[in-house]
């Protein structure tokens, strides 16, 4: 009797491709920053520096929208389970703006001509990212007007750290274009 | 991937994205911060000090009044009379009012809200039934 | 273009100057313009005086005015507490001679003439048949039934006008023995009459005083007309709204205001003097006109002629604009209140009259 086992079927290692391993590594990068952020008190609640969208960001520009599109759905779904607050209003939150400011990302990543720079794209998505977290909220936990007066300060972190984080991304990027080119 | 799409880093795209978003900021101030702006109910009565009520603070205010105590119902900027120790209770039957300057009252309760309209252009100068 | 020092000066001061131009555009449409209001139980209703644009020393000192002239007259012109009025009406029962009380005189003058004009449909001088009813006393919870038919017919059979006032140089005297004088269709807007035109003796020029859902406005808001929002009070939210401008009143009579209930009926406060029972073909008059008084009279006056006289009686007392709600809903209207009126509610029925002139 003879058993032969097929060496290459031997799961040792799955067949990743290199979009694969981007995917993983900026997931793990997003996440990681996304636990960090969730340590920080915040003075107003849905009022975060929303470092780990910049690594949305980075990733779109730099590898495109389909990417993006993975690695901030997995840090959503995969901080949410590290934090217990999986498929809780918080959740729901985040994977509302996520998806929103996704969406906002592939219009204006596809507009022709590519108009906007880091800092449009990162207003454009932290605008989106708390208009979505609002109705939502708005929607589905506080169904009271008044809830919208908190929206215009909330506008006003996003236009600030959107900018701020528009601006980090291009000198990231600057870095790592001059890294990639040497 | 093709990081050579971005060369310039602040677009005037960029800039015209940021005035506009700006100027959507200032407007969503004046808009959300005036009419929703903290509208209250002054209510009065000879029993006790003018009380003034958040009308988008849901709950029930009981207030003492000539004949006994009548129960205030505020909800969603909107208060009602939900109980009144008067006999026609005409009080109750007026329903909810929203309106900026609308009054209301329980005569025989000497109870009186008046809403105000200070913070919000109100709809009506004056009511009359 | 790359991130220097110069840009993004450059870029500050374009966000300085457009937030500064934004900001200037919103600022003009809240200029603050004084408005003093104030909200008072008086003449057993409750009173609400606006005073728009003037000092606010000045406004407080107006109302604190005419809150006594309130007081004054409400206490007065009461038909049946201790006052001038309860003296004059049992000396004009008498049928003797007696002297001219000034505090009452003007009501009895105007009331003439407005009971003239009205045929009799308004008429203070059926107190005793008010009494009867209960509708005399400022609370009506102690009444317990309607009164009995024959006391009513007895009353009728020779019901006191205001014509049954006699003046003679300096002294006046009643000619039927039953005139007792009840002006509670009327005091309110007398009332208002007086304390408006002490508002304007103190040099104010846009007020309203709204007395109980009965107002009269002078001059307006602040460059626009004054917005009235009408409520049918056992419903929640204003079902039209009117704008009144330049000194015209807004009084309104509906069967809702005063009544008590026995044996599941609803007895209101408006009785037909022809009948002695309440009238009851009306649910509510809305009348706009010039002096409070009239406007009063008037909408007691059309509330019991209902909606097949209410034309010919407003003609004869030269009102203007009228809005009827009769029994079953119906909204009858002249064709220059249709153009006043805006409903904010659909309405099932309207129907416009023959012009009024």
């Amino acid at each position: 009797m003879r058993l032969s086992f097929d060496m290459q079927a031997t799961p040792t290692q799955i067949a990743m491709s290199h979009d694969d391993q981007l995917i993983a590594g900026f997931a793990a990068l997003a996440i990681s920053i996304h636990l960090l952020e969730s340590a920080l008190p915040s003075p107003i609640p849905g009022i975060k520096p929303g470092l780990a969208n910049l690594v949305t960001l980075y990733v779109l520009i730099r590898h495109g929208w389909a990417l993006a599109l993975n690695v901030s759905l997995i840090r959503v779904i995969a901080a949410s389970l590290l934090l217990g607050s999986f498929l809780s209003p918080t959740f729901a939150m985040s994977l509302s703006g996520a998806i929103v400011s996704l969406g906002i990302l592939w219009l204006a990543w596809h507009c022709p001509g590519k108009p906007f720079g880091p800092v449009g794209l990162a207003i454009l998505a932290a605008m989106a990212h708390i208009s979505a977290q609002v109705v939502t909220a708005y929607l589905l936990f506080i169904p009271h007007t008044s809830l919208f007066t908190l929206l215009p300060i909330l506008l006003t972190g996003a236009l600030i750290s959107g900018t701020l984080g528009g601006i980090l991304v291009s000198k990231i990027i600057e870095r790592t274009d001059k890294l990639a080119s040497t | 991937m093709n990081h050579s799409d971005i060369h310039t880093f602040f677009t005037t795209a960029d800039k015209i994205l940021f005035l506009l978003c700006f100027a959507l900021i200032v407007f969503s101030y004046f808009h959300f911060w005036q009419s929703t702006a903290a509208r209250y109910a002054i209510v009065k009565s000879p029993q006790q000090e003018p009380l003034f009520i958040e009308l988008n603070d849901p709950g029930i205010h009981r207030i003492q009044g000539s004949l006994g105590i009548s129960k205030l119902e505020t909800k969603n900027g909107q208060i009602r009379f939900a109980a009144s120790a008067c006999k026609n209770k005409l009080c109750i039957q007026s329903g909810w009012h929203q309106h900026g300057g609308a009054v209301t009252a329980c005569l025989p309760n000497r109870i009186s809200v008046q809403l105000t309209g200070q913070d919000a252009t109100p709809d009506y100068d004056a009511i009359i039934f | 273009m790359t991130l220097n020092f110069s840009n993004s000066l450059r870029f500050i001061s374009i966000i300085l100057l457009s937030s500064l131009l934004a900001l200037n555009g919103c600022s003009t449409e809240s200029k603050p313009v004084p408005k003093f209001q104030e909200t008072v139980f008086t003449m057993g209703t409750l009173v609400e005086v606006t005073i728009i644009g003037e000092d606010e020393q000045l406004a407080e000192q107006a109302y604190t005015t005419i809150l006594d002239d309130f007081n004054f007259m409400h206490n007065t012109w009461h038909p049946w507490q201790r006052n001038a009025l309860r003296r004059i009406n049992s000396l004009l029962a008498t049928g003797a001679d007696f002297s001219l009380a000034p505090s009452i005189l003007p009501l009895i003058t105007k009331s003439q003439t407005l009971s003239k004009q009205s045929g009799g449909l308004f008429n203070p001088a059926i107190g005793k048949l008010v009494k009867l009813w209960g509708f005399h006393q400022d609370d009506l919870d102690n009444i317990i039934e309607p009164p009995e038919d024959e006391e009513i017919q007895a009353l009728l059979k020779d019901l006191p006008q205001m014509s049954d006032i006699k003046f003679n140089n300096l002294t006046m005297s009643g000619s039927n023995e039953n005139i007792q004088l009840d002006f509670g269709g009327f005091a309110k807007g007398a009332a208002v009459d007086a304390t408006i035109e002490h508002l304007k003796e103190f040099g104010i020029r846009n007020a309203v005083i709204n007395a109980g859902g009965d107002l009269r406005a002078i001059g307006s808001h602040n460059n626009r007309p004054w917005r009235i929002g009408i409520r049918n009070p056992t419903a929640s939210g204003v079902f039209a709204a009117v704008e009144v401008t330049g000194d015209e009143s807004v009084f309104t009579s509906g069967d809702y205001e005063r009544y008590f209930e026995a044996d599941g009926k609803r007895y209101h406060h408006i009785i037909d003097p022809r009948t002695g029972y309440p009238a009851n073909k009306t649910r509510s008059v809305t009348v706009i006109h010039s002096d409070a008084a009239t406007a009063d009279a008037a909408a007691t006056a059309l509330f019991i002629a209902g909606p097949e006289q209410w034309h010919d009686i407003a003609t004869a007392m030269g009102i203007k604009y009228v809005m009827l709600i009769a029994k079953n809903g119906d909204v009858h209207m002249n064709p220059a209140m249709s153009k006043r009126i805006q409903f904010v509610t659909k309405q099932a029925s309207i129907k416009i009259s023959q012009p009024l002139q």
